[in-house]
């Protein structure tokens, strides 16, 4: 499977998942149109799999965001009702149940993996270019705040140094 | 009848997620317990009577498949009937998990229909 080819199936994980999960509507975007991640507190959420493939994902969203996704898993009104706790794990599962749908839909469903907690930590502005400069990633708009999800997996490493080489 | 059920996952956030959906369920439910891990539900278990237990795989210190281990080797909890709720969509694993006395498989993202239909196929009641 081909690097534009696992992007096409992110995007569409992430969009259902997270239309289905915390009703939120993602729009698939190109980094190229301009997007700025200045005005926004950034998280970055990180899990690795192994199995019948090995690799691994992050997820980066604005903690503004976390928090409204938290507020609908939850069904909170009041946003203010979230604590940091609760936005966090938010963001894990929600990075959880896409790694899940995602694993599935590129590997069949008899292919079995291992996953790590996922980790959850701040994220500068320099972090996230470091994270999307060599990964293949997908960008999307969710009302004004931007995400970020990379994908890194052996076998999309191996094509990639094919092609280079 | 009310049924106590044991609602076991790492992440509170999706422990309030099913213990919500439940009490939209027209199931009559006692008592709600909660558990962060395998380890956390045997000990619930120990000290509880509970007549279901929806328990997330991926956990920390005690996991899902250890812990329906340890429930079926344990002569008081091997008849408590256990349905998974987990990301993993794996066919072999929810194989895996049904050789090993699982009774059902629900897949999140999940909706509260597929919550209660499976309660439903498991405790033999339905909610009307």
């Amino acid at each position: 499977m081909n690097e534009s080819k696992i992007k096409e199936i992110l995007s569409e994980t992430v969009c259902r998942v997270m239309e289905q999960t915390a009703f939120v509507f993602p729009e698939p975007i190109d980094l190229s149109d301009g997007i700025g991640f200045d005005d926004y507190d950034m998280l970055a959420v990180n899990l690795s799999f192994n199995g019948d493939s090995e690799g691994d994902i992050s997820f980066m969203v604005p903690i503004e965001l976390c928090t409204e996704i938290a507020a609908n898993l939850l069904g909170e009104e009041d946003e203010a009702d979230i604590s940091d706790d609760s936005c966090q794990d938010s963001a894990k599962e929600m990075l959880n149940i896409i790694v899940g749908q995602l694993l599935t839909k590129l590997y069949g469903e008899k292919a079995i993996f291992n996953l790590t907690p996922p980790e959850v930590r701040p994220l500068t502005k320099d972090e996230l270019i470091t994270e999307i400069d060599d990964k293949p990633y997908a960008c999307f708009m969710v009302d004004d705040y931007p995400i970020i999800i990379t994908f890194q997996t052996k076998d999309l490493s191996y094509e990639r140094k094919s092609t280079n080489s | 009848m009310a049924y106590n059920i044991l609602v076991v996952d790492d992440s509170k956030t999706i422990r309030a997620m099913v213990i919500k959906t439940l009490k939209m369920t027209k199931l009559d439910i006692g008592e709600i317990f909660q558990a962060g891990n395998g380890k956390e539900a045997l000990e619930c278990l120990g000290g509880n009577w509970v007549d279901l237990v929806l328990s997330d795989l991926n956990m920390p210190e005690m996991n899902g498949l250890e812990l329906i281990e340890e429930m079926s080797n344990d002569g008081l909890l091997k008849g408590t009937p256990v349905i998974v709720v987990s990301t993993d969509g794996s066919a072999t694993r929810i194989e895996e998990l049904k050789s090993k006395g699982v009774r059902e498989y629900i897949r999140k993202p999940f909706t509260p229909e597929a919550i209660e239909k499976a309660i439903d196929r498991v405790l033999g009641v339905k909610n009307e």
